[in-house]
């Protein structure tokens, strides 16, 4: 500073009239482009979603294989058809050779796109309706673990203290866990079926959420919004649910998103590995099982490959769409938590 | 010759939005030891040069054109490899962010002595005693203790005064100092800013301080350039910048500048923001924010030229802006003074506070100090 | 906080989740209907009363709930498992017998998937939003959503059946016979896919997110070649979101084992629990359940350990 001041005093500026700017008509038309524009973040989050092409691929693929499940054989409701659409040609369980020309484990053929089982049903018809257990499934629990999940992490982080120490070790034993391995001890106990299927995965599946949950609310718990609503003497309950949940849940989302393509194999595992469905139900997982022995090529050396190809494809398939979704949730989301809107990034 | 002379320089941005001028056709050059101010809001593209200059530009950075000489060798030409010795070597650079600057999982000895053997050829043992004294060099007690601590065990300003450990270690020609003290207490940032400029005297290298902030320039550099949306719109000796600014740009900085004593009612800020670099207005960038701008700036994009002749600068050029008025196109001029007050009574104030407590205070003005948004 | 204090910190943690582990095992068998008793009187009527409460005693299976658990863990605690009921072997016996092949199998799984896993993470970070990226992204998106059963099926159909390269239905060479690694690459690359496809992502992800950071810049700055600044200051720091992903995975590795190990009749503790649950084997059950999260816990541990050591930040908290 020396340098400038010595003895030359200090330099003032006068005559820069910034209101001349603001009061002036603009020169030219160009403008000063406003930030965000004023929308709901989850306008946003669905605007940025919508833009990621392999998202929209995998949505519309779910949508499709979710709607020709539910409208592969009608649905009854309590001896009430409540939906009278059958797709597939024939009824899953229908042993062919009893009323139709075919024999078993024949190949795939105009009449029949995907062969002909070992017990002589037609694998497409079991392919289109064998997603209904999953798929549901699928979302019934992800549905019930969320909601628990999110209850119990938000407890557990709002409170702190002895109530998370204990609640977080309840929930690093129950992690200690393969998911898998506890649904299989459940549904042997229990014995398979659907709603069996459903506990096996519910009854320890939230542990996950609950530990996310915690970790955000931990995290929002600081923010100013959240202290100065404590501040001004709010109820715990309300703190919670009206200012808390709300911002914690994106992680949640994307969590859930990738946990319905989880369970989605896990009850086909269960089936495969005998513990899911009636033998003879025609769920991926069951049919994946009936056609193991169809590994072993049949008497003139053929391989049965149609048996066991298509049932898994479709699992895959949808699988991989649904993580594609969640990719693209994860994509939308993150993209609006940090603010960076069409970086290249991520 | 001039240690570095920067030609006609014009860097890209290839982004989403479209494409960012992030430098537009800049010049400029530092001699041997002396130390030269880069100053603008951000976003004006200081630190694009600065990368430009040690060829740092990533994907989807793109150096468009110009030269980059250094010792007259064009760095913009070199293989790889040559550039890789150059860095580090012989152009270091310090960051602005110490704490990110330094990788966390290494200890900050290895990070300096690991330029040391990688430049200097130094074994293990030779590294690390150099290294040593160079962190006591910049003032990190207890430096042989300290060299095997890891970043987060460091404070701000010890982060910062290993990162100019580090840039000093193979003796550097030249020093880019990309806003060093923005990140650290003011307390701090006089104590760095002093380092910086005694280790630059003893070491005899040129430096190339980037920086929003005038006070810090009044404090260190001999020679400024103006940098405002890519584009250089002044360029002085820091004495005459000072006290004969020529450009509104630089007078809006310098307004905005709050001081000791003032007895102005409040701040004259620049009105507005930088403009988004990829849809520039037309004409003279400045002229949205300028109070003196007319018709005539959004059509002509006006030159660096000469305020006294009105001619297009050249190298021999002292000081330059880049502003209609000094080719005769503005009709009304540019209404601003100057004054510079002696007043005896508080003079002894000023001379030891002066730029410093300027500096100092100016940390908290939006305007002045665009970076501190970011 | 030295490592040493760190690591001892971890383990005192760990013993209160060992002890849950094992009440949860004990609770998960016991909580619920069908006790192997109760279905052995129910599939063979002739036994009285008199000798189902023998059985009971015999199998530790009498007394409250707590009582049946304090006898069960002071077993385990001195290694008895108690017996199979089929077979009358100690489940203690059949453990140290299938043991290696699911560890051989794991641990072929865990390689192959490093093995794929980091280049392929690593080339996909640096060639971001290029071919190869894109390409290397939509396989690890498959490979997260592969079932393990279907892909092990068509493994088989592949290689046993179409190229003949394997032959499904032959008697194996020992554990521990070199040529077993043969033997290992159809199963071992269906257990570890899974793995490798996470951690493909998670490496691209750490990787490129890393390399935006500004340490790499000032590393470049230093002169350092590209190839140093990636597998010396980038890789590293990568390499602690794959550390903290690492016992998650563990976990996928035994619980895909369980489905392999039946897919390619694999004779290994997989095998043995799916097989124990059909024949409710109770006491095979919980040795293999608790044997599971003793050995996720410690990998978790392990986990935690190797992650202080990578980052040195995390010891000072």
């Amino acid at each position: 500073m020396t340098k400038t001041t010595d003895g030359r005093g200090r330099i003032q500026i006068t005559g820069f009239d910034a209101d001349e700017v603001k009061e002036r008509e603009p020169l030219s038309d160009w403008q000063e482009t406003s930030g965000g524009e004023a929308v709901g973040r989850w306008t946003r989050v669905w605007e940025r979603f919508k833009r990621n092409r392999t998202a929209l691929i995998g949505l519309t693929i779910v949508a499709v294989m979710s709607l020709l499940a539910i409208f592969a054989r009608p649905v009854e409701v309590m001896g009430l058809t409540v939906q009278p659409i059958s797709l597939a040609p024939y009824p899953p369980e229908e042993i062919l050779w009893i009323r139709h020309d075919v024999s078993q484990n024949t190949p795939p053929s105009w009449s029949h796109p995907m062969g002909i089982d070992g017990e002589a049903r037609d694998v497409f018809s079991r392919v289109l309706a064998g997603g209904r257990y999953s798929i549901s499934i699928g979302f019934v629990v992800v549905a019930i673990t969320g909601t628990i999940g999110l209850v119990y992490g938000s407890i557990s982080g709002y409170f702190g203290g002895w109530i998370d120490e204990v609640m977080m070790r309840i929930v690093d034993m129950i992690l200690a866990f393969p998911a898998l391995i506890l649904a299989m001890i459940i549904v042997s106990m229990f014995g398979g079926g659907y709603w069996q299927l459903v506990a096996a995965f519910t009854i320890f599946g939230w542990a996950t959420y609950a530990r996310l949950m915690r970790g955000e609310v931990l995290k929002i718990k600081e923010n100013e919004y959240v202290m100065a609503a404590k501040a001004l003497g709010a109820r715990d309950r309300l703190v919670i649910f009206r200012h808390i949940v709300p911002n914690a849940v994106p992680p949640l989302i994307v969590y859930a998103t990738l946990q319905i393509g989880t369970v989605v194999i896990g009850v086909a595992a269960l089936g495969f590995l005998g513990l899911g469905m009636d033998p003879g139900t025609a769920e991926w997982g069951t049919m994946l099982e009936n056609g193991r022995n169809a590994i072993i090529p049949g008497p003139g050396g053929d391989i049965r490959w149609w048996i066991t190809v298509f049932p898994g494809a479709a699992i895959f398939l949808f699988v991989m769409s649904m993580n594609m979704i969640g990719d693209g949730v994860n994509d939308a989301l993150d993209a609006q938590e940090t603010g960076v809107a069409g970086g290249g990034d991520k | 010759m001039s240690l570095l002379e920067v030609n006609d320089l014009t860097v890209k941005f290839y982004t989403e939005e479209g494409v960012v001028n992030a430098v537009d056709n800049l010049s400029f050059s530092i001699d041997r030891g002396e130390k030269f101010g880069v100053v603008g809001e951000s976003g004006a593209g200081k630190s694009v040069t600065a990368l430009s200059v040690m060829r740092l530009i990533e994907s989807p950075g793109h150096i468009e054109s110009g030269e980059v000489l250094f010792n007259g060798e064009n760095l913009l030409e070199m293989s790889d490899e040559e550039i890789r010795s150059i860095r580090g070597n012989e152009i270091a650079m310090v960051f602005q962010d110490a704490q990110t600057a330094l990788n966390p999982v290494y200890t900050v000895g290895e990070q300096i002595s690991e330029t040391i053997r990688h430049h200097l050829g130094y074994d293990e043992t030779e590294a690390k005693e150099r290294s040593i004294q160079l962190l006591d060099t910049v003032g990190i007690p207890d430096a042989e203790s300290r060299f095997s601590d890891y970043p987060h065990e460091f404070s701000g300003g010890m982060q910062q005064r290993a990162i100019i450990a580090m840039a000093l270690s193979c003796d550097p020609d030249l020093l880019i100092c990309d806003e060093p003290t923005t990140a650290l207490d003011v307390t701090i940032e006089t104590k760095i800013l002093q380092e910086i400029e005694t280790l630059a005297d003893e070491f005899d290298t040129a430096i190339q301080l980037i920086t929003h902030d005038l006070g810090v320039v009044a404090d260190v550099c001999d020679r400024v350039m103006v940098m405002y949306a890519g584009k250089p719109v002044e360029k002085a000796p820091v004495e005459e910048l000072y006290y004969d600014p020529k450009h509104p740009y630089t007078v809006g900085l310098m307004s905005s500048i709050p001081r000791i004593g003032d007895e102005r009612e409040r701040l004259q800020t620049i009105p507005g923001t930088m403009p988004d670099l990829v849809d520039l207005p037309s004409g003279c960038s400045f002229h949205p924010r300028c109070p003196y701008a007319e018709e005539s700036c959004t059509r002509s994009e006006p030159a660096l030229v000469d305020p006294e002749t009105g001619a297009v600068a050249t190298d021999d050029d002292e000081h330059v802006a880049a502003c209609l008025e000094y080719t005769g196109e503005l009709t009304d001029g540019l209404g601003y003074e100057v004054t510079v007050r002696d007043s005896s009574d508080d003079a002894e104030v000023e001379t030891v506070a002066g730029a410093k407590a300027s500096s100092a205070v100016d940390t908290d003005v939006p305007d002045a100090g665009g970076d501190r948004r970011d | 906080m030295s490592l040493r204090r760190f690591i001892l910190k971890r383990l005192l943690l760990t013993v209160p989740i060992l002890f849950g582990v094992s009440v949860i095992t004990f609770a998960l068998v016991h909580l619920t209907p069908g006790d192997p008793i109760s279905q052995m009187v129910a599939e063979n009527p002739n036994v009285s009363q008199a000798e189902e409460a023998q059985l009971r005693a015999q199998y530790g299976l009498d007394g409250t709930l707590w009582e049946q658990y304090a006898t069960w863990i002071g077993n385990v605690l001195s290694g008895d498992f108690g017996d199979v009921y089929g077979s009358s072997q100690s489940v203690a016996g059949v453990l140290i017998s299938r043991l290696p092949e699911t560890i051989a199998l794991g641990l072929f799984g865990w390689v192959f998937a490093l093995v794929i896993a980091i280049p392929t993470g690593v080339y996909a970070a640096i060639n971001k939003d290029k071919f190869g990226d894109t390409a290397s992204r939509i396989i690890a998106l498959s490979g997260i959503s592969i079932p393990n059963f279907w892909l092990g099926l068509m493994l088989i159909l592949v290689g046993a059946l179409w190229l003949g390269w394997w032959d499904v239905g032959a008697p194996r060479t020992a554990v521990y016979h070199p040529e077993m690694l043969w033997f290992l690459i159809l199963p071992g690359i269906t257990v570890g896919t899974a793995a490798a496809a996470s951690i493909m992502r998670v490496m691209r992800t750490s990787m490129a997110e890393e390399l935006n950071k500004e340490y790499v810049v000032a590393a470049r700055a230093k002169g350092l070649p590209e190839r140093k600044i990636i597998l010396k200051h980038v890789l590293r720091n990568s390499m602690i979101s794959v550390v903290t992903l690492a016992a998650m995975l563990t976990a996928s590795i035994v619980a895909g084992s369980v489905v392999v190990e039946t897919v390619f009749n694999w004779p290994g503790l997989g095998r043995e629990l799916v097989q124990a649950i059909h024949g409710h084997e109770i006491n095979l059950i919980m040795a293999i359940t608790l044997f599971t999260g003793f050995f996720i816990v410690l990998a978790n541990l392990l986990a935690d350990i190797l992650y202080a050591v990578l980052d040195p930040r995390i010891r000072y908290d």
